[in-house]
């Protein structure tokens, strides 16, 4: 078992959560969206991203407007649906019931 | 110097070097194929582009406006390996346990897809991951070295089983047989089934009939059609192949013609080659231009040919123009050099000169024997090389080449034998005609009433051969004789005599001079 790629599995894991309530905030386009997971060491490279953006929207979680940019190309900016909002809610919820869960674990006697 | 490409990339424009664009090419087709789904493929590359676009942008500064493989190669450490890419997909649990449970194996098939008979060489090629055509060139060379490739080649196409599948096609490669391989492959497959089922719908709809006929008659027609593309693709390969191998002979010899000697008179061993034919007329500068003209002249479209018919043989399919053009170039400028030569050799032929000189015989006797020095034509029958037209000849190894002289016997006014020899050349001026004439050098010998001519004159190795030529007129009175020995039969040209006898027939004779030539006297 290889300690790098157990963290990289966890924070898999937990990726598509944290996407989800970086939108939750505000509308980005990826770049931005890489920003902010780079800035919290969730991501290491970049490329990992786009598939889950696609699935999500996909999935109908997130949807996207094309806006025009000062400096390139027009930009896509992502922002939750409300299946999305609703889809968040819920994955906040058991978040927060999977810390608990691992608190008590740590704690069990 | 390094080749820039101008690529789109989500809408700007960027100039890459051509390394850089491979690699970004290879890398964004590797990430693409790890999708199954098309649409959703498409969407993330999209994507992926216009980040890339984005970090491109970043780094261009004023003094960078190409991208490098190196800020490729940074780009892509920044956007990741397409795998890990690939990983976050929801199948890549299962991918992994088909990745562990297939081990890479290859195995021999028979190749559908490259054949030209069967498709043996194809997968045979694919086994041992080489090019399809050095197996065809092994089993063609052993057809001709004895014909067993025959039997070996029926017997790979009844053992060996047709790559159908996909599976089996990803086995004949050596490719592994995984999910994501698989799913290339029955992906491709299946876009290709799609054009050919769009196409055949399309062709069905405008011709009912034809559908119908096709159905109908296509079972038996199909078999017996293979058989009969089978049958006349191993003809067209045996005798393409012949004309191939007759072809390099052919080219061999050309290229071999002008530096090796060939035996022009097979019943004498006569070697020369067509640089020392040439010799005599030209300088040494204009021979090898003229030789390597001619001999790209020939060489060209015999090469040109033998290129085409190994492509159609082996279905390969180049296009070089590059090559086409600088062959057809290759070809006219040897053709203009020929012509050019050609014209400013023949200059050299333009104008005439001659120089005369004549002397009296005072042989003191009404008869005069005519003899030639015998000792030239022998040596000219066993030394000589070349025998144009038995008039001239060039040597091996002397210093002159040797030309035959004419003689004619008319009747004088005069009461003493006279001997005139008239010596004549071409040139590229009157002058140079005339000094050319006066090259030639030509000897005669008295003795008593013998008159010995020498067959030949001769021009030495230092001036060319400008159509010399010399005449001898022995001026005989009327009323006197000459013998003329056997020797002189083949120098004598046209000579006048009163039983009509030709000069062949008059050597050997004894004549006396009267009004209308000679008449014969004595055998």
């Amino acid at each position: 078992m290889n300690i790098d790629n157990a963290k990289a599995q966890m924070r898999k894991g937990i990726l598509e959560y944290c996407i989800l309530s970086i939108l939750a905030k505000k509308d980005l386009y990826p770049s931005d969206i890489i920003r902010a997971l780079k800035e919290n060491d969730l991501i290491v490279v970049e490329g990992t991203l786009y598939p889950l953006l696609t699935r999500q929207k996909n999935a109908g979680l997130l949807h996207y407007r094309w806006e025009e940019s000062t400096q390139g190309p027009p930009r896509k900016y992502y922002a939750l649906t409300e299946i999305g909002k609703s889809y968040l809610k819920e994955l906040d919820k058991s978040w927060a019931d999977l810390i608990n869960s691992v608190k008590s674990i740590k704690n069990y006697k | 110097m390094k080749k820039a490409i101008k690529i789109n990339l989500s809408g700007i424009i960027f100039h890459i070097d051509e390394d850089a664009y491979e690699k970004l090419k290879a890398y964004l087709d590797t990430i693409s194929r790890h999708f199954s789904n098309k649409q959703e493929s498409k969407e993330i590359i999209d994507d992926i582009e216009a980040r890339i676009a984005e970090l491109f942008q970043e780094k261009i500064t004023e003094e960078t406006q190409v991208i490098t493989l190196k800020l490729v190669n940074e780009v892509i450490d920044i956007m990741g390996n397409p795998e890990d890419i690939a990983d976050t997909g929801e199948e890549a649990e299962q991918q992994h346990t088909f990745h562990e449970s297939y081990s890479r194996s290859r195995r021999l098939y028979r190749d559908p897809e490259n054949s030209v008979i069967g498709g043996v060489c194809g997968g045979l090629a694919a086994y041992f991951n080489v090019d399809p055509v050095i197996f065809r060139l092994l089993f063609v060379i052993f057809f001709f070295a004895g014909g067993a490739s025959i039997l070996v080649y029926a017997i790979l196409w009844i053992v060996l089983p047709r790559a159908d599948t996909a599976a089996q096609k990803l086995e004949m490669r050596g490719e592994k047989v995984n999910v994501s391989n698989l799913e290339k492959k029955i992906r491709e497959e299946y876009d290709s089934v799609k054009e050919n089922v769009k196409e055949g719908y399309t062709k069905a709809r405008n011709s009912d009939t034809y559908k119908k006929t096709e159905r109908a008659a296509s079972d038996f027609f199909e078999v017996l059609g293979k058989i009969l593309l089978v049958f006349v693709k191993v003809i067209l390969i045996i005798i393409g192949t012949s004309l191939v191998i007759a072809g390099i002979g052919l080219l061999i010899g050309l290229i071999a013609l002008p530096f090796v000697g060939i035996h022009m008179f097979p019943f004498e061993s006569y070697n020369f080659s067509l640089g020392d034919i040439l010799i005599p007329f030209t300088d040494p500068v204009s021979v090898t231009l003229l030789v390597i003209a001619v001999t790209l002249l020939l060489l060209i479209p015999v090469a040109a040919m033998l290129y085409g018919l190994v492509k159609l043989i082996f279905n390969i399919k180049t296009r070089n123009r590059g090559l086409t053009i600088g062959a057809v170039t290759l070809w006219f400028v040897s053709l203009f050099c020929i012509i050019g030569i050609v014209a400013f050799e023949s200059s050299n032929y333009s104008d005439f000169g001659h120089e005369d000189y004549s002397q009296e015989l005072n042989i003191g006797s009404d008869t005069l024997y005519i003899t030639i020095n015998e000792s030239q034509d022998e040596y000219l029958d066993e030394e000589s090389i070349i025998d144009l037209g038995n008039k001239w000849f060039l040597m091996e190894d002397a210093d002159a080449f040797y030309g035959r002289i004419t003689l004619d016997i008319e009747r004088t006014e005069d009461d003493a034998f006279l001997l005139e020899v008239e010596k004549e050349s071409k040139g590229r001026s009157w002058d140079n005609a005339q000094d050319n004439a006066s090259n030639i050098d030509y000897h005669y010998r008295t003795s008593g009433n013998t008159l010995e001519l020498d067959p030949y004159f001769s021009v030495d190795l230092d001036h060319k051969w400008r159509f010399p030529r010399v005449e001898a007129v022995v001026r005989v009175p009327e009323g006197k004789v000459v013998v003329l020995d056997r020797g002189t039969r083949d120098i004598l040209e046209g000579v006048r005599n009163v039983d009509h006898l030709s000069d062949w027939n008059m050597a050997g004779k004894t004549w006396r001079m009267t009004e209308d030539g000679l008449e014969k006297i004595a055998n």
